[in-house]
């Protein structure tokens, strides 16, 4: 009975629906986007939102799923205004934590001119958000934004919005693509593991006899992490680690907190992941007597409590999560999607560890303090190609940003010479340096003049990050080497496979080997043999090694090349051999003319590219966002590849060659 | 009645006195060895395989030869053919004129190795030092030149075809087969060497310069011009080997070539070309490219070892070559 009459009331709306226009459903669609849209954007109108939850709209959903996807998504370039829905399960109008993430998705819509819609539930109600998810997907948006709270019940919506070919990002709450099990892009939020990791590093950098963890709720996976990677950086330093677990009540757990250091007083490096840790830890301190010369503490986390300790000096830093940067990082995630075909690195991007020291503890933020930047680079557009690129990124983003950056080079290659440069933009006394580290031993002392002068530095194109580098400068943006074979490996044995070969030109230098070591490592853990094959700059003599390979080797199906250099004496193997996309896969990092054509005919699979517009555009935004914001980059290194270049988007890339690829 | 010995005289006299009698035997060795006991070594796939391989290198090992020969050291040949490569490259795919490619990828590299020559013959630095400073230098000019840019085409031109297409009739009667016409280029050029080598009077000069030069001129022999005009022809033979190499692959780089030198010079000791000049074969060199390339497959097609770490394999049995070689001179 009731489903008559329900079925009438749909029969009703959809003639209402139908009859609010001359033209098809298209058109109503269209509409309720612009009635959603203006609805949305207050926080007082996300009461309607959730009004939108009657029988009415749940139906125009279901008109436009018949709608054909492919008519309604836009074509989208460098020049396109967008609109990006971003989709969370809370709102600054009831918790104030998520008021950063939204101040981050405001700046950076208006930075990079795009319309943000924010869309949550009024109160935490995860059953109302994948209903949210339906309703971004249904109205069409460009991109969209959301938080997987919960990734079995978001799967489905998710799904509906890849499929009508909307590019989806996560933030704040998931735990990538490959965990999570949904095809999005990337998830931006904190490494709990790095975090606890480059904390251990700082807690240790003075040495230290022993170190613990206290960790309030033993078994979470995330704060587990935390220990993990605190433990395992002590032990790099030789120093012993372990976990101490307490409880909710923080009486009991300084208690426990007191008599671990009675049965252990050699104990002296002390990380908490949390407030709640914090708490009763402070309290230790204090009936202990100890302060801030007898141990070293850090903390996840920030609170009032832990600010006041990180200005006395008993923290040595709070680490932030970096909420700006997961609404920030969002917007700048699909905007680079959508204008330059430009995707994320790898499946998890992350926001935080952020330490919070003595030294920033009082940022001042100010959206509109002037930014002045100045980057120094080994190579200039000027005399070689590939810079058009990255100084591309680097204009786009000022202009963006409103960052006054200049860019300074040699006039032909000549390190010495750079390091002149680096010591004159120190001189020059801006608000921040941006620099590829070609040559780490060569630029230390012009960075580390400019780090004692107070000046943030990033490295981008050319480094291995502070760490390796063995220079504190802020992170290095640039290719993931590792992760491009790695994920490039997972790519090609997806179908499985007999055995796989890393086709090496160069063998012995890092970065070529790390992509070996990822795709092996990669193929392995698929239960595929894997290994490399070295060649060398002669392709003729490069051709035959790849064909005996194969002859002594038949059953090789997955290959991966390094470059056109190992691609082409390749693709003539597979010539020569008369092998077509069939018979094997094949990947290779980079992209050339005419690896651009063997991706569109699919005898290759991807080509991985380290985008180096990404680059240009990263190193100013992280200058733009210390400086204003108080942001540092999460992690020592900065991905900026791989970026996997394949049938879905190599035409794009070709369109774009030159200036943005 | 001639005794066993004695006829055998003419075998030992080859075998101690001609310059290839060594890279012979040991390519035979080598050949026969790898027949027996590695798998797949004795097919057409193979063998063609081995062939291709040693084109490029055998091709900038005929003008090494010869000037090795003539007592000097050519290093900066790899960006020479690179040079050679990328002015053919965009003559052919951007100029399109093909005889104005032609002539500009041997051209360059020949006044390239005029500039050597000159700096060797009137300084009298050691033309190891000269060509080894040439070698970054002309590095630096072949990136002026390509803008830092490799250079790639997607197009097919006839004359790729034929300095190093696929010889469709030879191919399509064995499975596997990959023999192309560059090879017959290569084999031209080896035969027209070793012709100019041992017949011609230039042929003497070069053996004499190498040789004795300080008698050589006493004779009437123009050294200096001698010299001169083996570094113009080393510096030919790289800029052809830039054209075989686009011809196939399409694909020039700054690198390009880079190591080709000493796999020459390897080539050319292992065939039977003394390091001090005066002594050498041109076919001789081509063996010691076959040799080196049949060791890589070889070694290769065992799958014995890690198969990123052949060239260990070829490197250790360059010296065992070379020693050989000086042995049997040794019982000259």
């Amino acid at each position: 009975m009731s489903q008559k009459v329900l079925s009438i009331l749909v029969l009703l709306s959809i003639l209402f629906v139908a009859a609010c226009g001359p033209t098809p459903e298209p058109q109503t669609i269209v509409q309720t986007v612009e009635v959603e849209k203006t609805v949305v954007e207050t926080v007082e109108v996300e009461k309607e939102v959730t009004v939108v939850e009657t029988v009415e709209v749940e139906k125009e959903v279901e008109v436009i799923k018949e709608v054909p996807v492919e008519v309604i998504v836009r074509e989208t370039g460098p020049d396109s205004v967008l609109d990006l829905i971003f989709v969370q399960h809370a709102l600054c109008a009831w918790d104030s934590f998520w008021c950063t993430v939204e101040n981050g998705i405001r700046s950076a819509a208006d930075d990079m001119n795009v319309n943000a819609t924010i869309l949550g539930p009024d109160s935490f109600d995860l059953e109302r958000v994948a209903v949210l998810i339906d309703q971004a997907v249904a109205a069409q948006p460009d991109g969209i934004a959301l938080t997987v709270t919960d990734p079995d019940l978001f799967r489905e919506p998710i799904q509906r919005a890849l499929d009508a070919g909307i590019p989806v990002v996560a933030y704040n709450a998931g735990s990538g693509p490959i965990e999570d099990d949904i095809a999005y892009l990337t998830y931006l939020g904190q490494d709990e593991y790095q975090g606890g990791y480059l904390g251990g590093l700082r807690l240790a950098a003075d040495g230290g006899t022993a170190g613990v963890c206290i960790n309030q709720q033993v078994g979470h996976t995330g704060l587990d992490k935390r220990c993990q990677g605190f433990v395992d950086a002590l032990a790099e330093s030789d120093i012993p680690a372990e976990v101490l677990g307490i409880s909710d009540d923080p009486a009991e757990s300084q208690t426990v907190i007191s008599d671990y250091y009675t049965a252990n007083p050699d104990t002296d490096i002390f990380l908490t992941l949390g407030p709640n840790g914090a708490n009763p830890f402070y309290a230790f301190m204090e009936a202990e007597g100890l302060d801030a010369g007898d141990i070293t503490h850090g903390t996840f986390d920030i609170s009032p409590e832990i600010a006041d300790r990180i200005r006395a000096g008993t923290t040595m830093f709070g680490i932030d999560q970096q909420p700006f940067l997961q609404g920030y990082g969002a917007v700048q995630m699909l905007t680079m999607v959508l204008r330059y075909g430009i995707l994320p690195a790898l499946p998890v991007t992350g926001t935080g560890p952020g330490f919070v020291t003595a030294e920033n503890v009082d940022f001042e933020v100010d959206a509109d303090r002037p930014v002045d930047a100045i980057m120094v680079q080994h190579a200039l557009c000027a005399w070689d190609a590939f810079w058009c690129v990255v100084q591309k990124g680097i204009e786009v983003a000022a202009t963006e940003m409103g960052v006054n950056a200049t860019v300074l080079g040699p006039d032909a290659f000549d390190l010495e010479r750079v390091a002149v440069l680096i010591d004159q933009a120190v001189a020059a006394q801006p608000d921040g340096i941006g620099v590829t580290v070609t040559d780490a031993d060569l630029f230390r002392e012009p960075i580390e003049s400019a780090l004692d002068a107070g000046i943030p530095v990033v490295g981008y194109n050319a480094g291995a990050g502070p760490i390796e580098d063995g220079i504190d400068y802020m992170t290095y943006i640039g290719q993931d080497e590792y992760a491009g074979g790695y994920l490039g490996g997972l790519r090609l044995a997806a179908d499985g496979g007999n055995r796989g070969v890393c086709i090496n030109q160069q063998v012995g230098h890092t970065g070529l080997d790390r992509r070996c070591n990822g795709f092996v490592d990669a193929l392995e853990e698929q239960g595929i043999p894997a290994e490399v094959l070295g060649i060398s700059d002669d392709p003729a003599e490069s051709q035959t090694v790849i064909s005996d390979y194969y002859t002594a080797n038949p059953d090789t199906d997955i290959f991966l090349t390094l470059g056109p250099n190992g691609a082409n004496p390749f693709y003539a193997f597979m010539d020569a051999e008369g092998l077509g996309a069939g018979d094997i896969r094949h990947g290779t990092f980079d992209l050339s003319p005419e690896i651009n054509e063997k991706i569109k005919d699919g005898t290759t699979m991807f080509g991985i590219d380290q985008q180096p517009f990404l680059q240009g555009y990263n190193a100013v935004m992280f200058l733009m966002l210390k400086h204003r914001y108080g942001i540092s980059p999460a992690l020592p290194v900065t991905p900026t590849g791989p970026g996997f270049v394949d049938l879905s988007n190599v035409e794009v890339v070709e369109r774009l060659a030159g200036e943005y690829r | 009645m001639t005794t066993i010995a004695e006829r055998l005289r003419p075998a030992r006299r080859f075998a101690v006195e001609s310059p290839i009698a060594g890279p012979l035997m040991t390519l035979a060795v080598v050949f026969v060895l790898f027949s027996a006991f590695v798998p797949n070594f004795l097919t057409v796939r193979s063998i063609s395989g081995i062939i291709n391989a040693a084109v490029l290198t055998g091709t900038i090992t005929v003008g090494i030869t010869l000037l090795m020969i003539a007592g000097e050291f050519d290093l900066s040949v790899a960006p020479m053919m690179a040079m050679g490569g990328f002015l053919y490259a965009r003559g052919t795919a951007e100029a399109g004129s093909v005889p104005l490619a032609i002539l500009l990828a041997l051209l360059v590299p020949a006044v390239m190795g005029l500039v050597n020559g000159l700096v060797v013959t009137r300084t009298r630095i050691p033309s190891f030092i000269t060509t080894l400073s040439t070698l970054f230098i002309y590095r630096g000019i072949v990136w002026l030149f390509s803008g830092g840019q490799m250079f790639q085409t997607v197009e097919k031109y006839l004359i790729y075809d034929i300095f190093n297409g696929r010889l469709a009739f030879l191919n399509d009667m064995w499975q596997g087969a990959n023999f192309r016409t560059a090879t017959l280029w290569l084999l031209g050029l080896v035969l027209l060497f070793q012709y100019v080598l041992v017949r011609t009077q230039f042929g003497n000069h070069v053996f004499a310069a190498g040789g004795n030069p300080g008698a050589a001129g006493a004779q009437g022999v123009n050294v200096r011009r001698v010299k001169v005009i083996c570094f113009i022809l080393s510096g030919v033979m790289a800029g052809f080997a830039g054209i075989l190499l686009f011809s196939q692959y399409t694909t020039v780089r700054i690198a390009t070539g880079a190591g080709e030198e000493l796999k020459a010079i390897a080539a050319a000791v292992v065939g039977g070309t003394a390091l001090t000049g005066g002594s050498g074969s041109i076919i001789g060199a081509l063996l010691g490219v076959m040799i080196i390339s049949m060791l890589r497959t070889g070694v290769v097609l065992t799958n014995l070892i890690p198969a990123d770490n052949f060239e260990a394999i070829v490197g250790v049995t360059i010296v065992g070559a070379a020693i050989f070689n000086s042995w049997i001179r040794s019982k000259a």
